[in-house]
């Protein structure tokens, strides 16, 4: 058979499968029609030994590029990814993730970071006059005393909740995943940007709390505090992660290794993204609001109570080793 | 680049092969940082568009309240504008689907949620200082991967286009005769394969440039058959070719390995295996 005759005989074949590939784009996995699919299949790998022998028997290059991109498409929907299940995300959700995040020895750095720097500037800023106007500047203390000069409550209306609400989303949830994204440099830009903000936090609390205003504070931050202040240890966790995966790869190539953790670290960057909504929630509804401290206090308990239940039990019902490979603590 | 490389038809551009599990190779060709910054720039645009466009629809409905849900919308945009269209889309925005670009993964294999929300997140950590963490790092990969591609293992791809495959080109040959050629020649595989080059590159180029390329090859043939020398050497290329590919003994002599490697899975699969 000349070469001619040949690509003119397979061309029809060709136009099947790029319709083939075409029908298996845009149909759902359960409707593929199991006849059409080996018939595709079948197609796809003539197309690509028709490809193999036209490169060895020098078939006029547009016909070899054309083959080229048949293939490509071919590959990319032949084996293709599976789809959304909601029965492993279920167990990915409540199992597997609580337990990589409690047995990864990053979570646990950035907590000791934050609350070792927002405590001891806590105490540095109770204790030292001048050390919260360096840390945060006078202006903005100054800022902070007019802010809660008045008892909470007084000016909320349902339009600014729900603007304030939109606001901490965007500004908080927005500041947590700029700091797991940092953490591709080596994970020094999660842990600069966490020890930015304990240090401010802790030097605000300290001033605040020995401020005249102390009281209408207090009732402000109680009630989404353990939501706000976990997601933010979180996020430089999966940020910490994702840039130790570079440094430390665990006998893997360094780029896999990055790969492997970088998924690992997405977990956890979600999760303290839906924290930081949570928080958000509480912060723009229940936390500006004349509802009684005690309320506000339940809240706070309750939302501490719901992390330690979702990071606790897993661990405890399914055992602490995580069922996939890529938990932290193996050697 | 060894010899054998080269004759194989991998080319020097940039381009990353895949090898299927039919032990094929096809070629992605990659996509550098300058279509993919027009493509940012494009998303960038439509964003935009599609925020002040909420907001004046928000504004008129609920006034005030209506700034937190522009937050918010801008919060969602922001980190999942990307994600979710690249993993809806399979790998493409609206940027990337307007220059031709799609986020594949390093396998070729399209991109999943996972990947498209990692990358998506990443982006920020590109951008620092304006962008140059990002066009760095394509710079030092070999597959010019930014941050966000490095950690999610994919790559961006320049798509071609599906074009229908219009058959061998017809060659006007006025000048020669294909008897010239003496009946007994028979091109060898490296010979077809530069010819074949040389046809796809031909429309591109002038004609006493066509000559002068053509004559490289085509003073061989010309010392060889004593042909007159005013023969125009692309035509005789052209003759070359066209004798070659409607050669029927060389097509019989690669078809064999591959037909047999082929047979029993797509025997398999159709069901057509009797023992």
């Amino acid at each position: 058979m000349k070469i001619s005759e040949l690509i003119e005989s397979r061309r029809a074949d060709w136009k099947e499968l790029e319709d083939d590939i075409e029908w298996v784009r845009k149909s759902s996995r359960r409707k593929l029609d199991p006849d059409r699919l080996a018939s595709f299949a079948k197609r796809y790998r003539a197309a690509c030994s028709d490809l193999s022998l036209g490169i060895s028997a020098g078939f006029p290059q547009e016909t070899i590029r054309y083959l080229h991109q048949l293939v490509a498409d071919g590959h990319a929907m032949f084996y293709r990814s599976s789809t959304f299940r909601l029965r492993t995300w279920g167990k990915v959700l409540f199992s597997d993730v609580p337990r990589r995040i409690i047995n990864d020895p990053c979570t646990w750095i950035a907590m000791a970071l934050f609350w070792g720097l927002f405590f001891g500037s806590l105490l540095g800023s109770s204790v030292l006059d001048n050390f919260s106007v360096e840390v945060a500047g006078e202006s903005t203390l100054a800022e902070m005393e007019s802010m809660y000069s008045e008892p909470i409550g007084s000016s909320s209306t349902m339009d600014s909740r729900s603007m304030m609400t939109g606001f901490y989303v965007f500004n908080n949830a927005g500041i947590g995943l700029k700091c797991f994204a940092c953490g591709i440099f080596l994970g020094i830009g999660s842990l600069f940007i966490l020890a930015f903000n304990a240090i401010f936090l802790g030097s605000i609390f300290g001033h605040m709390l020995n401020a005249p205003q102390a009281g209408n504070f207090i009732t402000f931050v109680t009630a989404h505090g353990p939501f706000e202040l976990t997601a933010i240890a979180l996020s430089a966790a999966a940020g910490l992660r994702l840039g130790w995966g570079i440094v430390d790869t665990n006998g893997w190539e360094r780029g896999a290794s990055l790969r492997r953790r970088a998924s690992q670290a997405i977990e956890i960057a979600l999760t303290a993204t839906v924290l930081f909504g949570l928080a958000a929630v509480i912060e723009g509804n229940i936390s500006p609001t004349v509802i009684p401290y005690p309320f506000k206090v339940m809240v706070a308990a309750l939302s501490t109570l719901l992390m330690i239940v979702w990071f606790v039990v897993p661990c405890l019902v399914y055992g602490q080793q995580s069922s996939l490979e890529i938990s932290s603590n193996e050697t | 680049m060894s010899i054998e490389k080269f004759q194989s038809g991998v080319s020097l551009d940039c381009t990353l092969q895949v090898v299927t599990p039919e032990n094929v190779c096809f070629d992605y060709r990659l996509a550098g940082p300058f279509p993919r910054i027009v493509a940012l720039f494009a998303d960038y645009l439509l964003i935009a568009a599609i925020l002040l466009g909420l907001l004046i629809l928000c504004s008129t409905l609920f006034g005030e309240a209506s700034f937190g849900l522009i937050l918010l919308s801008f919060f969602i945009l922001q980190w999942g504008y990307a994600a979710g269209l690249e993993t809806l889309c399979n790998g493409q925005t609206a940027g990337k689907k307007m220059l031709g670009l799609r986020v594949v993964s390093a396998s070729g294999l399209p991109i999943n949620a996972q990947q498209a929300f990692l990358r998506g997140f990443l982006r920020t950590a590109d951008m620092i200082p304006y962008g140059f963490a990002g066009v760095f790092s394509m710079y030092f990969s070999r597959k010019f991967q930014r941050l966000g591609d490095l950690a999610a293992g994919t790559i961006v791809v320049i798509e071609g286009k599906q074009t229908q495959v219009s058959g061998i080109k017809d060659v006007k040959l006025t000048n020669i005769s294909p008897e010239i050629i003496p009946s007994k020649f028979r091109p060898d595989p490296a010979l077809i394969h530069a010819l074949a080059l040389f046809i796809a590159r031909r429309p591109k180029l002038s004609k006493p440039r066509r000559r002068e390329i053509a004559w490289y090859l085509a003073r061989h043939f010309i010392r060889l058959w004593s042909l007159p020398a005013n023969t125009d050497p692309d035509e005789l290329l052209c003759l070359l070719y066209l004798h070659s590919i409607s050669d029927e003994s060389i097509l019989s002599k690669i078809e064999k390995p591959a037909k047999k490697q082929e047979d029993p899975v797509m025997n398999w699969l159709t069901g057509e295996v009797v023992a």
